[in-house]
């Protein structure tokens, strides 16, 4: 079977565990859980449909690992998975616990997950046993060469004989369903562009003022930002929200009671706040991508309907009893035609009982709402988190040759997995390292993740080249096998490497050579390294010892290294401390009694008692991260440094670790605002509650101080209120400067009656902001002259030597 | 071309001539107000972005700020939808309109002799 299909058909089954899981459930969470919770929880049943991630072991990987070679078999699978008798699951199920191998280990994990969760949930008998069915048959299939006599033995014996015909078919089948899937998209678009057409020919803007005011103050009730089209259109039946990109709301006419149009406005609107169009893409795209898969046509189904449910809910919530009655009225009046829906789409026309049907649902939903009370979200989190770890373990197949490289967590996990962790966890130690490396985006760089030896032995080979950046995971044992320095003088190392606090135990040195060989401009630190094997580097007792960087070709910064030697060598050199840096041994420094780090602590003290370290040579991020680990006086002590050093950025990061709207942010804005500090005063309001910044506001306006009053606007969302005073403050400079005998007709300047070539005004001495206008049709420069407090004193020619000191700065 | 626009677009464009054809937004909302109008800030924004969509305005940021610029001057704003007017009432004949506006004494003797005198002064041109 082709690598496509491998990955199609597994993230297929998977999903339709979870939808099968989702609908079983459903009589039990159906009015018990809040609507909207049963809207979303799709997302993780679409997120399996689409993602072809899992971790490395999983249930789909162990179905298919080897059932896959026959796609006969794995058709076969699909089939017998869902109408199996109880009683068969049971006897391979015994089997299983005898014959399954290693990889299968994983799945069984996955299984006891499932169930469990299953029985957890009170879920129906059949349920979980149907659900056992695929797994358990899964198993079977594994361990199938081992029992003699099963189905799939003897169908693949079938299969032998037509093998040439259905091989060539199978080599082509992932033609048939990529065919299917863009010819299903195409339509789906097309179908989608012509209604698109069809709704913007017969529409037309709404005029009236009322009823856009009233939609602008919904807008503002339910604080959406953007404001969206209002359109009417005599051809559509009822109210619908369209636009991607562009959403806008249209209706069939304008003449209905306010009360109609007030919950018919804030029920798009709300669908517009649940970003449903997006949603319902998400789900269309999955259909078509998955639509040899009648489930998923289902889920497709099931999500409409759970949209419109939620969105009511979401209606009703800010209702009153007597509010949920009028809104039932609306939509009763609404949907006489066919639903108040978003965007019904074309494609899946939806018939009349149907419709009538989700309506009784929904007026009965709206009726019968109720607060959820606190337990049941609890409950509801946690079922949806189980889901997602449901969806997690059943994951899917790799390709087969993405195989291999996939066991050492090739792929990246976007679930949250890392890799080592589940690899131990599912499959035991004695998985084979794969050399292959995750990698992580911080600030634009590139760090390959290094949790084992192979991969620390890989640098420098292939694409894990001398250059790259390297994060050090997980404490690794080494072997016993020699050690190969990581650069030579040759081909030296110029990435970077960071050892993370984690250990590495036992590296084997045969050369007197380091951990790494040669380095230039590279940046090496963090790294500690223990029972460091120097054996024959003691003995040479003429050579010095380089257990990290052995020669470096200039420009390399090592640093914050620890190297603990092994006990035998420790007694050999007596009064040794037992930590020695390795910053130390390369610069030669061989005492007895070098002063001692504070390694042997755990990693966050040493962070911490680091942090002077990193504020003094400006390490910014790690600065960051020994501040979180601070105890409060500490925090305070380095704001208060950092704030009289005046250095902004290590301020933002240290403001990370405050809680927002705490009494040290207060205590600092005060100050920032006394010391007129605007960039920490602006700063700080991203940690300001509303409150606060409310507070400051007016106090900035009563102050008439302007440059914190649009720091603060800005934070509040009041861009408006900022133009405006903006606005004010150019009319009042505008008059200011009429009275000193400057004017403005339309965008030119004149000094007493003369177009001006350069008006320069440095409004306030010192400041770097000034204003400059130039007309090189002007025949005047002119400069306004302030007093110290900046205040207007007049207007004066600039002489040659101004204007010549004005542009000789550009 | 110029596209129909509702009486509340019309508003927003009459601000927008009265400040030379250049006005920012937060100008725009203080007309309004003065002028008594009390609609929501979304609204305006709505309104603006129609104009803006049917060619009568251009949008131009000035740093955070939204200035508008008006593409079509009032006169031909006037112009068109007088154009607009004859052909619709008076089968493009002007004519028609101003013996209409003699008729219901919308126009005065003086302003009746003006508009004469302006159109001799035309013929004899040609």
């Amino acid at each position: 079977m082709s690598d496509v299909l491998r990955i199609v058909f597994s993230l297929s089954l998977s999903g339709t565990l979870l939808i099968l899981v989702l609908f079983l459930c459903k009589p039990v969470y159906k009015n018990r859980i809040s609507k909207r919770w049963q809207y979303y929880i799709w997302l993780v049943v679409v997120a399996r449909l689409l993602l072809p991630f899992a971790p490395r072991e999983n249930l789909m990987e162990a179905l298919f690992d080897r059932a896959g070679q026959s796609a006969g078999n794995t058709i076969e699978q699909l089939s017998r998975s869902t109408d199996q008798a109880e009683g068969e699951n049971i006897d391979a199920n015994s089997g299983q616990t005898s014959e399954i191998g290693m990889a299968s280990e994983g799945s069984e994990a996955a299984l006891t997950e499932q169930t469990g969760r299953s029985a957890g949930q009170g879920e129906k008998e059949d349920g979980p046993a149907d659900f056992y069915a695929a797994g358990g048959d899964a198993n079977d299939l594994n361990t199938g060469h081992a029992i003699s006599g099963t189905d799939s033995g003897v169908d693949s014996g079938a299969d032998g004989a037509t093998s040439g015909f259905t091989e060539k078919i199978l080599q082509y089948l992932w033609l048939i369903w990529l065919g299917g899937a863009a010819l299903l998209l195409i339509r789906k678009v097309t179908m989608y562009q012509s209604f698109v057409k069809y709704i913007r020919a017969g529409r037309e803007e709404v005029s009236d003022i009322k009823l856009l005011d009233l939609l602008a103050e919904t807008e503002g009730q339910m604080e959406i930002k953007r404001p969206l089209e209002l359109y009417t259109n005599k051809l559509v039946s009822s109210p619908l929200l369209i636009g991607l990109f562009r959403p806008c709301i249209i209706l069939p006419g304008t003449d209905l009671p306010e009360e109609d149009l007030r919950y018919t406005i804030r029920h798009e609107l709300i669908h517009y706040r649940h970003f449903d169009l997006l949603y319902k893409w998400l789900v269309q795209i999955t259909v078509c991508l998955h639509w040899f898969n009648p489930f998923v046509w289902l889920m497709g189904k099931e999500t409409g309907r759970a949209c419109e449910l939620a969105c009511d809910e979401t209606v009703a919530q800010e209702l009153d009893e007597e509010g949920r009655r009028a809104y039932g009225d609306t939509l009763l009046r609404a949907i006489k035609n066919g639903g108040m829906d978003c965007f019904r789409e074309p494609v899946v026309s939806v018939t009349l009982s149907e419709s009538g049907e989700l309506l009784k649902e929904r007026l009965g939903a709206i009726a019968d709402f109720r607060k959820v009370s606190k337990p049941v979200r609890a409950l509801s989190f946690v079922m949806a988190a189980v889901l997602l770890l449901g969806g997690v373990m059943t994951g899917a197949a790799a390709p087969v040759s993405e195989n291999l490289s996939k066991k050492g967590g090739g792929n990246a996990m976007p679930e949250g997995v890392p890799g080592k962790d589940v690899g131990d966890a599912m499959s035991g130690k004695d998985i084979i390292e794969d050399a292959s490396m995750e990698t992580l985006e911080l600030k634009g760089t590139t760090y390959y993740l290094v949790f084992n030896e192979s991969q620390l032995r890989a640098i420098g080979t292939g694409k894990y080249g001398l250059d790259k950046d390297y994060m050090q995971q997980a404490d690794i044992q080494m072997s016993a096998d020699e050690w190969e320095p990581i650069g030579t003088m040759e081909e030296p190392f110029t990435g970077s490497y960071n050892g993370n606090g984690y250990e590495i135990i036992g590296l084997t040195d045969a050369e007197p050579a380091g951990m790494f060989g040669a380095a230039r401009d590279a940046h090496i630190y963090n790294i500690t390294l223990r029972d460091y094997n120097i054996e024959r580097n003691k003995n040479s007792a003429e050579q010095p010892d380089f257990p990290i960087l052995a020669c470096d070709l200039g420009g390399s910064r090592v640093y914050d290294n620890t190297v603990y030697l092994p006990d035998e060598i420790i007694t050999g050199v007596q009064g040794t401390d037992r930590a020695r840096t390795a910053d130390e041994i390369i610069t030669g420094v061989q005492g007895t009694d070098s002063t001692q780090t504070a390694a042997a602590g755990p990693a966050a003290q040493e962070i911490a008692s680091r942090a002077g370290e990193y504020y003094e040579n400006g390490n910014l991020p790690e600065f960051g991260r020994a501040f979180s680990v601070l105890d409060e006086s500490s925090q305070k002590f380095w704001l208060e440094t950092i704030y009289a050093d005046e250095k902004i950025a290590f301020f933002s990061v240290s403001l990370q670790q405050i809680e927002t709207g705490s009494p040290l942010i207060g205590y600092y804005a005060q100050k920032a605002y006394e010391d007129g500090r605007i960039a920490f005063f602006s700063v700080l309001t991203d940690y300001m509650s509303k409150d606060m910044l409310e507070s400051w506001q007016d106090q900035a306006a009563e102050e008439g101080k302007f440059n914190f009053e649009s720091v603060l606007l800005t934070a509040l969302g009041r861009d408006w209120e900022l133009e405006a005073r903006q606005e004010e403050k150019n009319r009042q400079r505008e008059e200011e400067y009429r009275n000193v005998g400057i004017t403005m007709n339309g965008k030119l300047r004149y000094y007493q009656g003369q177009l001006v070539n350069i008006f320069l005004d440095m409004s306030q001495p010192g400041k770097s902001f000034y204003t400059l206008d130039m007309n090189p049709d002007g025949v005047v420069n002119v400069k306004i002259i302030r007093d110290e407090n900046g205040k207007i004193q007049g207007a004066a020619y600039m002489t040659d030597a101004e204007v010549k000191e004005l542009f000789g700065d550009i | 071309m110029i596209q129909q626009v509702s009486n509340s677009e019309l508003e927003l464009m009459k601000i927008v001539w009265a400040s030379g054809g250049t006005a920012l937004y937060a100008h725009i909302m203080e007309e309004l107000s003065k002028a008594g109008f009390t609609w929501q800030k979304n609204t305006i924004i709505t309104l603006l972005s129609r104009l803006v969509e049917k060619g009568l305005l251009k949008t131009n940021k000035i740093g955070r700020r939204n200035e508008y610029t008006a593409v079509v001057s009032e006169e031909d704003y006037q112009a068109e939808q007088t154009q607009v007017l004859l052909n619709k009432l008076y089968e493009g004949s002007a004519k028609g309109l101003v013996s209409t506006l003699i008729q219901r004494e919308m126009l005065t003797a003086e302003d009746y002799e003006e508009l004469k005198q302006f159109w001799e002064r035309k013929g004899e041109r040609k």
